[in-house]
């Protein structure tokens, strides 16, 4: 056990230092857009107030009315900040999927010597499935410094009569992306996290498919994939399906949801576990 | 003892083994002949796990394939395996870090044995000096079988020499040793067991020096009269 544990250890490092430059690119570039947005859109509405006052002699009150209070929700609600999410979602998305191909289709066929480790496959596995996640809280972690840091730069550009002051908290909890990414309910946060985790487990059943039984395998895995997403996604419709809004009670829904999700999340470890021992093919 | 029995393996329709049986045996060379596409890599690739095979059983020394049997058995492939951007020396560490097998000493040995250089970067090393990296990430394992895929494929005559020097050195003593190669007459006379595939079956199962001393036919006669009737 605690060899195993050791040898987790050292395949999620070795997982690490290969993920790194990618990861370190995509949280320079969280980084640097998030900047250029905090500098950009206050400076831009300042230019705007600033231009409106000489141009119609107006007051400071005027010019709000005209262009309503900036306060740092007005940023957080823009591209420079919604964009370098959507680039770290899909970049870790691609990731995802690339943490495995390389290892077939990379200049050398390096999954020769991983499949040949005398380890378990799925400590093989596991090491690719929590680097993903190291990724993801990684991204998080610095999409929430880049707040912090932004708060500042964000209050010294505006002038203080047009500067709505909003705390960071309450700036996130208006932002529905934020409250998807940094929920501030515990439980919300289990939950958000638990279906990055069930989906990322259908999506290395889906490469181990295809990885095991090629063409046939991605039929196999689409079919798979669109089975567990209806089953997931059935009771949050069912209430409108059979047009009874009282069908459930949130509680009702919350537990047959995580039902739901840990039978998909378990079922997808065992296949995988399946075909990573049984099945795959270099 | 490397045991195959029955074994049967199909790619889609196209039957690759129909019921192969042989062994391989410790302290021996085994040589699988045979044209392209007849199942050769297959047959190594199924010994190590790294293809599923439709039926039969392999076993070695009376196991089935597991983790920690990659310890006991070798297998170097005729693709470059290790991560291009590694040095030799990096990837000598990636073995030590998760091999038991792995021996310090005897990787060191094999690398003055082929002149390798350390602070070399994989991606940057030729065929010939990537085949030879091949074999000591396989060779410098303590393990009791070694299994080689086309260890020739691609190289020049002299790393060829430097491979062939390899079957008669003690790198290999007392291994059992599997090999595929289309390069027979380089090591036709350090064989000890020949097994020819023919359309997914073993057309012949022979000594090489037996046949050699009592019919006078090289390994290279015997697959002349095989594949040209």
């Amino acid at each position: 056990m605690k060899n195993s544990l050791h040898t987790l250890l050292k395949l999620t490092n070795f997982e690490l230092e290969r993920l790194s430059k990618f990861l370190f690119t995509l949280m320079g570039l969280t980084l640097l857009i998030n900047l250029a947005g905090y500098i950009y859109t206050p400076t831009q509405y300042m230019g705007r107030i600033n231009e409106y006052l000489t141009q119609n002699s107006a007051t400071a009150d005027e010019a709000v009315k005209a262009f309503g209070h900036f306060s740092f929700y007005t940023v957080t609600n823009t591209l420079w900040i919604g964009g370098p999410i959507a680039l770290g979602i899909s970049g870790l998305l691609f990731y995802s999927v690339f943490i495995w191909y390389r290892e077939w289709f990379g200049k050398n066929t390096f999954a020769y010597r991983l499949l040949m480790l005398p380890v378990s496959r799925m400590t093989l596995y596991f090491s690719k499935f929590i680097v993903i996640f190291i990724g993801i809280f990684s991204l998080i972690a610095t999409q929430m410094v880049s707040l912090f840091i932004g708060y500042p730069i964000v209050s010294a550009i505006i002038e203080s009569p047009y500067f709505r002051e909003l705390s960071l908290i309450e700036s996130i909890q208006m932002n529905p992306l934020f409250l998807f990414f940094f929920p501030l309910d515990f439980g919300y946060f289990v939950i958000v996290n638990g279906v990055g985790f069930v989906v990322l487990l259908v999506l290395f059943t889906v490469i181990l498919m295809e990885r095991s039984f090629g063409v046939k395998g991605i039929v196999l895995g689409i079919v798979y994939s669109l089975i567990a997403l209806a089953a997931v996604l059935l009771p949050l419709f069912l209430p409108d399906l059979l047009n009874n809004r009282y069908l459930l009670y949130g509680s009702e829904l919350m537990i047959i949801e995580t039902i739901l999700l840990t039978t998909v999340g378990v079922l997808s470890l065992f296949m995988s576990r399946h075909l990573i021992n049984k099945k795959i093919t270099v | 003892m490397i045991e195959l029995k029955n074994v049967h393996k199909s790619f889609g329709r196209k039957q690759v083994l129909n019921g192969i049986s042989f062994t391989a045996n410790k302290g021996e060379i085994t040589c699988l002949v045979g044209v392209n596409g007849v199942g050769k890599t297959t047959i190594l690739n199924a010994i190590m796990n790294l293809t599923p095979v439709k039926k039969g059983e392999i076993t070695i020394d009376g196991e089935t394939m597991s983790p920690a049997m990659y310890n006991k058995v070798a297998f170097i492939p005729d693709v470059a395996i290790m991560l291009p951007q590694m040095t030799v020396h990096e990837a000598m560490d990636f073995m030590k870090d998760y091999y038991s097998s792995w021996n310090c000493k005897r990787a060191k040995e094999i690398v003055r044995f082929f002149r390798l250089n350390m602070t070399d970067r994989i991606s940057d090393l030729s065929k010939g000096n990537q085949a030879k990296v091949n074999l000591l990430m396989g060779l410098a394992l303590d393990v009791d079988y070694v299994l080689m895929d086309e260890p020739f494929s691609g190289i020049d005559i002299f790393t060829r020499e430097q491979i062939t020097d390899v079957f008669s050195s003690r790198l290999v003593e007392d291994r059992g040793v599997l090999i595929t190669t289309h390069e027979i007459q380089d090591i036709e006379h350090l064989l000890d067991k020949v097994v020819l595939l023919d359309d997914g079956v073993i057309y012949k199962e022979f000594n090489a020096e037996e046949m050699r001393e009592t019919e006078g036919k090289s390994v290279v006669d015997v697959m002349r009269e095989v594949y040209n009737g």
